[in-house]
């Protein structure tokens, strides 16, 4: 008995892991069973987004860096990804540049978050989105401009073209776990603690020894690799993009997962994703109404929300435990 | 510790060249009225204003180093006022005191399982062994700060700087906000603590306090020094005593019957 609980207790630091890889196959065999058509369309959609807003996350929710150049960090991994997978450049490694663009150029704001007040960043990364979006407009012979590039060559696993949704969903849904469990993994280690420590109490911070421009730095890096991941995951399912993909209103969506998350929850902020995709994408015929929710649906949030789903996580909690303890005062009174 | 220091913030000055000079396994009370200095000294120390003049920290000329820097060098600081975050648990708010402590590379800790775990764990029986030592509830570890009482936190913002394993302490006014057995408790804590070799500098009102605990006592008057010594001369002299409560004359020349927090608005 004894021994047999010593043979397993190596795992018990890996729970976290065995979750995660447990949720994912089932999530990945069963998502596509019982989704079919649209809605398919729409779960991988909404794990695409997912990824690149636990990117967010990192940058935006634990170190608070408002920044609404996600998704044009998305389209920089997006034309990476297609550009080098064009040139012939083999499907894992293209992944790999695709991050490591997104992440080259999230780290140019991050230098220069260090340079100025927490408040300038955002404007920084409006001009970083717009920047993004003019490049990819304009530049005709590497971009194609409006029109958009093609994805040449879709990419095969086990011999299989990604090409319908059902084949591409079990791979969206193994990143989006793959990313939710380094997210939540950062977010509980030291590192993540001290990002939140530096976005709510820079002097605590400093007096821990953290290098705060350095720790900036390195949330920017993360959020921008996960971004890449992210665009590169859309030019696969779309075998095409475009300008379009990635302009601001994806940004404000992707922020918008974030802000409904609250506190830097990565849990939350996949729940987010799964319910802002889906209500985004039932409202895409209404663009314009769409847009008018959008703006609406952000200031009703702060305000009846400022922490998010983790706030009204808390706030179940409490009630819960207030009724337990009421409960259990009746029963001892009797 | 710190040599012909001047700090000014627009015009006023709130350091004029203050030189004060903490020795090893000392305890070193900072005293003087609202407003003198004694919390700058400490910023500059820590890095956090601009200042002219000579810092050395521990055989360091620190002058120009950034703050992490300098914590880096086995010094930890406590807040007048700890501004502790909302979101941050107890036992996150331990972690940030550990932090500089590893140098383990962060993203094997984030990364590698078996890592994580047998360092959470370690780290867990010192979080323990800290609140434990200071009279902390070990059961508070998953409370959020913000919830709890200033006294505590307070306490609780020690515990995070020992959390360090520092060699040389600031301490900004630990005791406001306590009651008379955290204050007792905290003095034995801090005593026991530089038996076992810690220097501390402590920025204190408490006069009962100063006097049972510290070596060297500097006082601090609009922005000088005015004098240091051993507690039981400095705090009798009739200048300190000016400075301290205009011309009044109350028990204060006799520490041990000093009413706590003479002359001093809650803040
Ligand atoms: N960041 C700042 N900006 C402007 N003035 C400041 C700043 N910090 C301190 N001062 C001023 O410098 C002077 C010294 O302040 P300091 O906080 O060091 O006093 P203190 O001795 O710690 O007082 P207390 O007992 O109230 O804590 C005061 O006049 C204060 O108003
Ligand atoms: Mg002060």
């Amino acid at each position: 008995m004894t021994s047999a609980v010593r043979a397993v207790s190596f795992l018990v630091p890996a729970r976290r892991l065995i979750v995660f890889v447990v949720g994912a196959v089932a999530c990945a065999i069963f998502l596509p069973v019982i989704f079919s058509g649209l809605n398919l369309l729409i779960v991988n959609q909404a794990c695409i987004y997912g990824i690149a807003a636990l990117g967010l996350n990192v940058i935006f929710g634990m170190t608070s860096l408002l920044s609404i150049a996600q998704a044009a960090l998305m389209g920089v991994g997006a034309y990476t990804f297609v550009l080098t997978a064009n040139r012939g450049i083999g499907f894992p490694a293209t992944v790999v540049l695709a991050c490591l663009g997104a992440a080259i150029v999230s780290a140019i704001t991050g230098l220069i978050s260090t340079r100025v007040r927490s408040h300038y960043f955002i404007l920084i990364t409006l001009a970083l989105a717009e920047t993004v979006t003019l490049v990819a407009a304009n530049d005709l012979s590497l971009t194609g401009g409006d029109n958009g590039v093609a994805l040449n060559t879709i990419p095969t696993i086990f011999g299989d073209s990604l090409v319908t949704p059902a084949a591409f969903a079990p791979l969206a849904i193994a990143s989006l776990f793959l990313v939710w469990y380094l997210a939540e993994c950062l977010r509980t280690s030291r590192f993540g603690v001290a990002l939140r420590a530096i976005s709510t109490d820079e002097y605590l911070a400093a007096v821990s020894g953290v290098a705060i421009s350095r720790y900036r730095l390195a949330a920017t890096v993360v959020g921008g690799a996960f971004a890449g991941l992210a665009g590169a995951m859309l030019a696969i399912s779309d075998a095409f993009i475009g300008p379009q993909n990635f302009q601001l209103d994806t940004g404000i969506l992707l922020l918008l997962m974030v802000v409904l998350a609250g506190g830097g929850s990565n849990t939350g902020t996949v729940i987010a994703s799964a319910i802002l995709t889906y209500l985004s994408q039932g409202l895409l015929t209404l663009a314009a109404v769409g847009e008018l929710i959008y703006g609406v649906a952000i200031v009703v949030l702060l305000i009846a929300v400022p922490d998010g789903l983790a706030g009204v996580g808390h706030l179940i909690e409490r009630q819960v435990r207030t009724g337990v303890r009421l409960l259990t005062v009746r029963v001892q009174n009797h | 510790m710190v040599d012909e220091l001047d700090v000014s913030f627009g015009g006023i000055h709130a350091l004029r060249g203050v030189s004060l000079s903490v020795p090893l396994g000392a305890i070193y009370g900072i005293v003087g009225p609202n407003g003198s200095g004694k919390t700058t000294v400490l910023n500059a120390v820590s890095g956090f204003v601009r200042s002219s003049g000579g810092i050395h920290v521990l055989g360091h000329s620190v002058s120009r180093w950034p703050s992490h820097r300098r914590f880096g060098l086995g010094m930890a600081r406590t807040f007048q006022v700890p501004k502790i975050s909302h979101t941050l648990t107890v036992w996150e708010l331990m972690r940030m005191g550990d932090h500089g402590r590893r140098d383990r590379a962060w993203w094997k800790e984030t990364l590698a399982p078996w890592a994580a775990a047998r360092e959470e764990r370690e780290t867990r029986r010192r979080v323990g062994d800290t609140l434990e030592s200071l009279g902390l509830d070990t059961g508070l570890l998953d409370t959020r700060v913000q919830t709890l009482a200033q006294g505590i936190i307070k306490m609780l913002d020690v515990a995070r700087a020992l959390m360090a394993a520092p060699t040389l302490l600031l301490l900004d006014e630990p005791t406001a906000g306590m009651n008379e057995a955290e204050i007792a408790n905290l003095a034995q804590r801090l005593q026991a603590l530089n038996a076992a070799g810690l220097t501390i500098a402590v920025v204190e009102h408490n006069i009962r306090f100063l006097a049972g605990a510290c070596h060297i006592v500097a006082v601090l008057h609009v922005g000088r020094k005015i004098c240091d010594g051993r507690p039981e001369e400095v705090l009798i002299r009739p200048d300190v005593i000016e400075a301290y409560l205009g011309d009044v004359d109350t028990g204060f020349a006799d520490p041990s019957h000093a009413p706590e927090n003479q002359g001093r608005p809650a803040s």
